[in-house]
């Protein structure tokens, strides 16, 4: 019993081997010698022949079934990418890319308010402290150009020649304005009338 | 022409009868030997080829060669015989390729689109297996499922190798195995599916 399952296992291992080396020859992956010597064992072996038959048979049906699953694949692709553009698929999608773009614009006013407020609070902050410095600067100034000034006119005031503090107004001058303050203007309108 | 079981071929079409008429008889028998068979042999040719084309050329040659050295048969049977004379042809033509290589390599070189031989004139491009006519779709559909039936990992080596043509060195760094793990999962793949119940049955073995 034992013998007879080693002898079926002999010659199963053998058969597969010559499959084996059936299916090595149809993929190429023989050498070059082993090749010829593969097909001088064929030219007197019909079984090995059928082997070799049987292999590319095989083997032209897997191209074959990877081929058309790749084409399937393809076509599958294809036909989601159509079905994606159909007028329904627009209007779902339509919806969705309104709620993303809105909730997108929402994000951004927010980001953007939100740096803005942040920006203006701090330049307000700058502005107020540069502001206070210039008021310092500016209240210095001002108050250096005061002292100037003062003193400039003190200076003036002091250079005045007291001659002219006292002016000498003549009286026929005091006169003319009194007349001019009264009853002069009417006067002068007569006398365009005239002219 | 659907796949026909060798054995039950060999009796409808008896080598001896074939052998043992008159010139014409042998001849229309070894011509309907051809018919019968010219699938078979010219999947059987595509293999030793590789190539469609040259398997479609080397038929026709058989053909001929056939009935012209039919006395000289020495096969038990005619369809072994057909085979014997199959093969001769193949090797052939390959010696033909072979002497042609210097030339068919500038052809190459010059971009003519020649199908890439190495210099023994065999064709390591699988491209032929895609491109075949061989195949019916029923054969194509069988094997689908068959493949289906092995594990993923078989399947994606026997895929790489045959389909898309890659070494199995090539495979196995890509998959980060072993060479030998590739070797092994390739041959019990093909062993699965060579004794598949729905392949054997179409296949009438």
């Amino acid at each position: 019993m034992t013998s007879e399952l080693q002898t079926s296992e002999t010659t199963g291992t053998a058969a597969d081997e010559r499959a084996w080396r059936a299916a090595q020859y149809v993929l190429g992956d023989l050498s070059e010698s082993d090749a010829d010597a593969f097909e001088l064992a064929m030219l007197d072996d019909a079984e090995l022949c059928e082997l070799v038959l049987n292999a590319t048979r095989l083997q032209t049906g897997i191209a074959v079934a990877c081929r058309e699953s790749s084409a399937e694949t393809a076509s599958a692709v294809v036909k989601l990418s159509v079905v994606d553009a159909t007028p329904g698929f627009i209007a779902v999608r339509s919806q969705v890319s309104r709620i993303a773009v809105s909730l997108a614009g929402l994000g951004l006013a927010g980001i953007l308010l939100t740096f803005a407020t942040d920006s203006g609070e701090r330049s307000s902050r700058e502005l107020a402290v540069v502001n206070a410095e210039t008021v310092d600067a500016l209240a210095d100034l001002i108050s250096e150009s005061e002292t100037t000034e003062l003193l400039a006119l003190q200076d003036v005031e002091t250079d005045v020649d007291p001659a002219l503090s006292e002016v000498a107004t003549p009286e026929w001058l005091l006169m003319a304005i009194e007349l001019e303050d009264g009853s002069g203007q009417p006067q002068l309108n007569e006398e365009l009338d005239v002219y | 022409m659907e796949p026909e079981s060798p054995a039950s071929s060999q009796q409808s079409l008896d080598w001896q009868q074939a052998v043992s008429g008159d010139c014409a008889a042998t001849r229309e028998i070894i011509e309907a030997a051809c018919v019968k068979w010219e699938a078979d042999l010219k999947t059987f040719l595509a293999g030793v080829l590789k190539d469609r084309h040259l398997a479609e050329d080397a038929f026709q040659k058989t053909v001929v060669r056939a009935i012209e050295t039919s006395q000289s048969g020495r096969q038990d049977t005619l369809r072994g015989w057909l085979f014997q004379v199959a093969l001769n042809e193949a090797r052939q033509i390959r010696r033909e390729i072979r002497r042609e290589t210097v030339q068919r390599q500038k052809l190459i070189d010059q971009g003519a689109g020649v199908q890439a031989l190495d210099a023994s004139g065999r064709s390591n491009d699988l491209m032929w297996m895609v491109d075949t006519v061989l195949v019916n779709d029923d054969l194509a559909v069988a094997i689908r499922r068959s493949l289906a039936k092995l594990p993923a990992d078989q399947q994606e080596v026997v895929r790489r190798r045959i389909y898309e043509g890659q070494g199995f060195a090539e495979i196995a760094a890509e998959m980060k195995l072993p060479l030998g793990t590739v070797l092994t999962w390739m041959r019990r793949a093909l062993m699965r599916l060579r004794e598949d119940s729905g392949l054997r049955e179409l296949w009438g073995n």
